[in-house]
C-alpha cells in the first residue's frame, strides 16, 4: 500500500512546477550551506515568503529540497578550502580536508557524495515504511499523550541544544512565553499584551523564525566583521571521483552503522544534522575498525558524518508529518509553511485520500531531492562553489531585504516587520550571551500545542497531574523526558570525574 | 592585592548579569500572570497557570545560572583548547564590531520609519547602500548600482510575481513609485 501511495507521490513530484521548485530548492540549499553565516535554516526561512501564494505540495517540496541539499553541499568548501559552511561540516575538516591536502580532493568529494546518496535514500525508504504505522499510532494519542510527546520533544531539544543546559532551558522558557502572548484560546483572556495592539493578536511564527534565524544571524555577522576565509585557489580543476565497489564494501560496517544512527537520531527531536554528524563521527572513532587512523584522511571519517547528517533529515520529517511535531529549526519552518496554508500536520493527514497523497508526494520528493542534489553536486560543483566569492556586504544586504520584505508579504502589515526587528535584536542578544536559538524557536512553535494538550488534560482529569504518567504512551514519553534531562547532568558529572582522574 | 583579585567580583557580576536580568523579567511577568482577568470556573485552572509554570521554571533556572556562573567566573585557570575545539571555532567567530550592530539596528528602524514616507523604492536604495557600506563593501559606484538593482528586483519579485503591495510613499515620492509600477505592469 505504501509503495502504491509512493508511486502516486512520484507522479505528483514529476509535475513541471513541482520539479521546478525542487530544482530551485536544491540550488538554494547548496548556495546557503556553502556560505558560512547563512546556513540551511536561513535558506528555508528566506524561501518561506515565496510559498505564500503556492499550493502546499510545491511549498513543502521547495523547503524540503533546501533542507536536504543544505546538509550536503557544505562539505565542498570544508573539503576543498577548510571553510565549514555550517557547524555540521566541521567533522569534514578532520578527514575530508586532510584527504584533499594529501592530493585526493576528488576522491574526498566522491566519498561525501556517495555517503549523502546512501544516507538520504536509505533513511527516506525507512521513513516511508514507518510513516503509515506511525500515523496509526499517532491516531490513538489523547491529550495527555500529546502533552507528553511535546514535553519529550522540548526536553530532548534542551538536552541536545548546546554546551550549557541552563542557557538552553532559559531559551526554551522564553520561546514558550512568547507563544503565550495575545488572546488565550480557552478563556479568551489577554496575556502579556500590555495594551499594545500588535501584541494582542499574538506573535506570528514567521516573525520568530525570520527574526531569530534571519535578521539576528546577520546582525551577529555584522558584529563579527562579515569576514569569511576566501578560497586560496580557484575551483577550475575541481572534480568528483567515485569510490570503487571494493572500497565501498571495505567500509560496509561504517555505512550501515552511520545510516542506522542518522535515521534513528533524526526521529529524536533536537538531534539535528549537526549533532548527528558529530555523534556519527564520535561513534566511528570509538568503534570503527580503523578508528586509530581517523583524522588522517580516511574515508570512514568522511562517510560517517555525511551519512549521519543527510539521514537525519528524513528522520525529522516523520514526526512532523505524523504528529505535527518539528524536531529541528528547518522542520519548524516547514511546519510554519503547513500552518500558513491552513494545514495542520498530524495523524489526520493519513485519514483522507487527498491529504494522504500530499504526504506521499512530500515523501517521494525526499528521494528526488537526494538524487537531484547528488547530480547537481557532481556536475555543478564548480559553479556552486563560486558562491564563496560573493562579497559578504552585498549578501547581507540582500538577506536583510528578504527578511523584511518577506515578513511584510505575509499580511501586508508593517507591524510584522517591526516584530522581525524585535526578534532580530533578541536573536543577536541570544547569540552574544551564548543562549542557543533552537530551543527558543521550538518552544514558540510547540508551546501552543503543549498548552492546549496540558489544559485539556488537566480540565478533563480534575487537575490531576498524575494523568501524564498513567497511560502507556504518555508514561513512556515522560520517562524518556526525564532521561533526556538527566543526560547532560550525567555527562557533566562523568566529564568532571575524568578531569579529576587525569589530574590525579 | 593582585589585579586579578581586584577584578574578580566584577567578573562574577558580568557573568551573572544575563541571568539576573532573566530573573527580574521572570518576577515581573509572574506578577502580571497572577493578575490575568478571567471568569473563574470552580475547580478549573485559569489562563495564568501555564505561563506561571513556565515562569517558575525560568526563574529557577536563572537562579541556578546566577550561582553557577558566579562560581565559574571565580576559577581563573585557563583550560586547554583541543584541536577539535579550534576547528569548531571556525564557525563561531568573535565579535569585533559591537557598535556596528547597533548602528545597523538604528538604520533598520530609520528605514522602517521612512518607508511609508519615501516609499519602498527610494528608502530601499538608501538603506541597502548604507548597509553594504557597514558590511565593508566600499566601492561607491558598484554600491549605488547594486542598491538600485536590489530595489528594482525586490519590487518586481514581490509586486509583480507574489502580488504584494509594497508602500509607494507619500507625495511627491509616490510619483516615482507609481511610474515604476506602471513600467513593471503592476496595477
Amino acid at each position: 500500500m505504501a509503495l502504491i501511495n509512493l508511486a502516486h507521490g512520484f507522479v505528483e513530484v514529476f509535475q513541471p512546477f513541482n520539479m521546478l521548485m525542487l530544482f530551485i530548492g536544491l540550488v538554494v540549499g547548496m548556495a546557503v550551506s556553502i556560505m558560512p553565516g547563512l546556513g540551511l535554516v536561513m535558506g528555508v526561512v528566506l524561501a518561506l515568503p515565496f510559498t505564500y501564494r503556492m499550493a502546499i505540495e510545491p511549498s513543502v517540496i521547495l523547503l524540503t529540497a533546501i533542507y536536504f541539499s543544505g546538509t550536503y553541499a557544505g562539505c565542498f568548501s570544508a573539503i576543498l578550502y577548510r571553510i565549514p559552511g555550517e557547524p555540521m561540516d566541521v567533522p569534514m575538516l578532520w578527514d575530508g580536508y586532510t584527504m584533499a591536502r594529501r592530493g585526493a580532493p576528488a576522491k574526498a568529494l566522491g566519498w561525501a557524495l556517495v555517503a549523502a546518496l546512501i544516507g538520504g535514500l536509505v533513511s527516506s525508504a525507512v521513513m516511508v515504511g514507518l510513516a503509515g504505522p506511525m500515523g496509526d499510532v499517532a491516531l490513538k494519542f489523547d491529550s495527555p499523550d500529546y502533552f507528553a510527546a511535546v514535553f519529550f520533544g522540548l526536553t530532548t531539544v534542551v538536552a541536545l541544544a548546546g554546551k550549557s543546559m541552563v542557557n538552553s532551558l532559559i531559551s526554551l522558557c522564553v520561546g514558550l512565553l512568547v507563544a503565550t502572548v495575545g488572546i488565550d484560546s480557552i478563556y479568551g483572556t489577554e496575556r502579556f499584551a500590555f495594551g499594545v495592539p500588535i501584541l494582542r493578536d499574538g506573535v506570528q511564527l514567521v516573525e520568530v523564525l525570520v527574526g531569530m534565524y534571519g535578521l539576528g544571524e546577520i546582525l551577529t555577522r555584522i558584529g563579527q566583521g562579515l569576514h569569511i576565509e576566501q578560497p586560496k585557489e580557484t575551483a577550475q580543476k575541481v572534480s568528483t571521483q567515485f569510490p570503487t565497489l571494493r572500497e565501498l564494501i571495505d567500509i560496509k560496517v561504517t555505512l550501515f552503522r552511520s545510516t542506522v544512527l542518522g535515521t534513528v537520531l533524526g526521529v529524536v527531536p533536537g538531534a539535528g544534522a549537526t549533532i548527528t554528524a558529530f555523534i556519527a563521527y564520535g561513534i566511528e572513532k570509538q568503534y570503527g575498525r580503523r578508528r586509530h587512523l581517523l583524522g588522517t584522511g580516511v574515508p570512514e571519517g568522511i562517510v560517517a558524518p555525511q551519512i549521519g547528517a543527510t539521514a537525519s533529515v528524513a528522520g525529522h520529517m516523520i514526526p512532523l508529518l505524523t504528529l505535527g511535531l518539528p524536531g529541528s529549526g528547518a522542520t519548524a519552518v516547514i511546519l510554519a509553511a503547513f500552518l500558513l496554508h491552513g494545514v495542520q500536520p498530524g495523524p489526520m493527514l493519513f485519514e483522507s485520500p487527498a491529504s494522504m497523497l500530499m504526504v506521499y508526494t512530500i515523501l517521494a520528493s525526499m528521494f528526488a531531492s537526494v538524487i537531484g542534489m547528488c547530480l547537481l553536486g557532481f556536475f555543478w560543483i564548480r559553479v556552486v562553489i563560486k558562491v564563496l566569492t560573493i562579497p559578504q556586504g552585498i549578501l547581507s544586504a540582500i538577506v536583510v531585504m528578504f527578511c523584511l520584505v518577506g515578513s511584510y508579504a505575509n499580511r501586508n502589515s508593517m507591524s510584522d516587520v517591526w516584530m522581525i526587528v524585535i526578534f532580530g535584536v533578541l536573536g543577536y542578544v541570544f547569540e552574544k550571551f551564548k543562549f542557543p536559538i533552537s530551543p527558543m524557536v521550538l518552544g514558540a512553535i510547540l508551546g501552543p500545542i503543549g498548552e492546549t494538550a496540558f489544559m485539556q488534560s488537566m480540565i478533563s482529569s480534575n487537575n490531576d497531574w498524575t494523568v501524564f504518567f498513567k497511560g502507556p504512551i504518555s508514561g513512556t514519553l515522560m520517562a524518556g523526558s526525564l532521561l533526556a534531562l538527566s543526560y547532560p547532568v550525567l555527562q557533566q558529572f562523568l566529564a568532571s570525574r575524568r578531569r579529576c582522574a587525569a589530574v590525579a | 592585592m593582585t589585579p586579578g583579585a581586584a577584578t574578580m567580583p566584577l567578573r562574577r557580576l558580568q557573568a551573572a548579569a544575563p541571568y539576573v536580568v532573566v530573573l527580574a523579567v521572570g518576577i515581573f511577568l509572574y506578577i502580571q500572570a497572577d493578575n490575568f482577568e478571567f471568569e473563574q470556573a470552580s475547580g478549573r485552572i485559569g489562563p495564568g497557570a501555564w505561563p506561571k509554570i513556565i515562569l517558575v521554571m525560568m526563574m529557577a533556572t536563572a537562579l541556578w545560572g546566577v550561582v553557577s556562573s558566579a562560581l565559574r567566573a571565580g576559577h581563573t585557570a585557563p583550560e586547554a583548547v583541543s584541536e577539535a575545539e579550534q576547528d569548531e571555532a571556525l564557525t563561531q567567530l568573535p565579535e569585533i564590531y559591537p557598535a556596528l550592530v547597533w548602528i545597523a539596528v538604528a538604520l533598520t528602524i530609520a528605514y522602517l520609519l521612512l518607508l511609508p514616507i519615501l516609499g519602498f523604492f527610494i528608502a530601499t536604495i538608501v538603506y541597502t547602500c548604507v548597509l553594504m557600506y557597514l558590511g565593508h563593501y566600499r566601492r561607491p559606484l558598484r554600491v549605488a548600482l547594486l542598491s538600485l538593482a536590489i530595489a528594482l528586483c525586490f519590487m518586481f519579485m514581490f509586486m509583480r510575481v507574489v502580488y504584494v503591495s509594497l508602500p509607494p510613499g507619500v507625495a511627491p515620492f509616490d510619483q516615482l513609485s507609481y511610474a515604476l509600477m506602471a513600467a513593471m505592469g503592476v496595477h
